[in-house]
């Protein structure tokens, strides 16, 4: 699980190829549209390259592409987009079963959306632009089955 | 290497699929474009020292040439639904006062701004946008002349006529120390039959504490609030 100030993640990942390479699977939920709320969709699959490791710490490499869906009252948009960044782990427990994550990167969607409203007296039609938020950093928890 | 090629084919099929909107316009309707000035992101502080580039709020609208408020074109989110973050009931009543009182729509705590619970409903709302921005507006049973308004307003945007410490009843209190600053800027520009360009022109500024619909015309005491938008242009097509 993965938290920033404006989106959660819950991700699946298992070893891809060998020992270095890894996949992920996630999904969550964001706020990055107007109303703030914590009521968008966002889905992503990505891979990931271990570049240096210890038993406790772990430091990939990692790119993904997912799609982000912002809804509100005025407008709603799914958003492709493609992500890259690092990822520290440090593992602890016994076992090392338990990890602490943190993830920080730039992100890259954009997506024009059209709006119309109509009056007795008008017909008002615009394009909006979403754009997800290119920074991102959040902390996490991992568990290794 | 397969996987690699999947990799490739699945972000070029993702991104093919982001086509760009446009607007059509046909015979008869009025193109607006906002086009941004120097000073359409303004500073607003956060916390310790940090600043966060804000766009102006604002909203667009048509009067009858009498004056008469006849509809909304467009308003901004914050306006539109009271979207305000960590705004301590604070409704910023200086923010649009202009654009408040034309509509006349009294809201349920005795302001004209409309709330979380009754957010707008007459007009499209949008993010504020960070850069130029083009609306189409095709009027419907609206006779020629009418009048195209637009109000632009950034919070906290001060100067040495409108200062974070002028007092509660000063001509130029603007809300306090997270108010207005300088006043809302009001621009406006009539059609008539045979119009087939035309500029808004700024006519004014706004009550600065937002307590009254008064339009004033001396605009010496401002600074960077005439500078949030460049130009607003209208063409009819």
């Amino acid at each position: 699980m993965q938290v920033s100030f404006n989106q959660i993640e819950w991700g699946l990942q298992r070893t891809l190829l060998n020992d270095k390479f890894w996949a992920e699977l996630y999904a969550g939920v964001g706020n990055q549209d107007m109303n703030s709320k914590f009521d968008d969709f966002t889905t992503g699959f990505g891979v990931g390259f271990i570049a240096f490791s210890t038993p406790k710490n772990q430091i990939s490499m990692n790119s993904d592409i997912g799609i982000y869906c912002a809804k509100n009252d005025a407008y709603s948009v799914t958003v492709p987009f493609v992500r890259a960044g690092v990822r520290y782990a440090r593992f602890f427990g016994k076992t090392g079963k338990h990890g602490f994550l943190i993830r920080m990167g730039y992100q890259y969607g954009k997506r024009d959306y059209k709006q119309a409203y109509s009056s007795d007296n008008a017909l008002v039609s615009t394009i909006g632009t979403f754009k997800v938020a290119p920074l991102y950093f959040s902390i996490g928890y991992g568990f290794r089955f | 290497m397969v996987t690699l090629s999947s990799w490739i084919i699945a972000c070029l099929f993702l991104f093919q699929s982001c086509e760009k909107e446009e607007l059509s316009f046909v015979s008869g309707d009025i193109e607006i474009e906002i086009k941004t000035g120097d000073h359409w992101l303004h500073d607003f502080p956060l916390f310790l020292g940090l600043t966060k580039k804000n766009p102006p709020q604002f909203a667009i609208w048509i009067e009858d040439t009498s004056g008469n408020y006849v509809s909304t074109v467009f308003v901004t989110s914050k306006i539109a639904t009271e979207g305000w973050q960590l705004n301590k009931g604070n409704r910023r009543k200086e923010s649009l006062p202009y654009w408040c009182h034309q509509r006349g729509i009294v809201y349920e705590d005795g302001l004209l701004l409309p709330t979380k619970k009754h957010p707008l409903t007459d007009g499209i709302t949008g993010a504020t946008p960070k850069e130029d921005k083009i609306i189409k507006l095709t009027p419907v049973n609206l006779e020629k002349p009418f009048v195209i308004k637009a109000e632009f307003n950034h919070s906290v945007d001060f100067n040495n006529d409108y200062p974070k410490n002028a007092q509660e009843g000063d001509a130029n209190y603007s809300g306090g120390a997270e108010g207005s600053g300088q006043p809302a800027v009001v621009y406006a520009a009539t059609i008539y039959p045979d119009t087939k360009n035309a500029v808004l022109e700024l006519i004014g500024h706004s009550s600065p504490d937002g307590s009254t619909g008064v339009l004033y015309p001396d605009l010496q005491t401002l600074t960077t609030a005439k500078s949030i938008v460049k130009s607003i242009n209208l063409t009819i097509r």
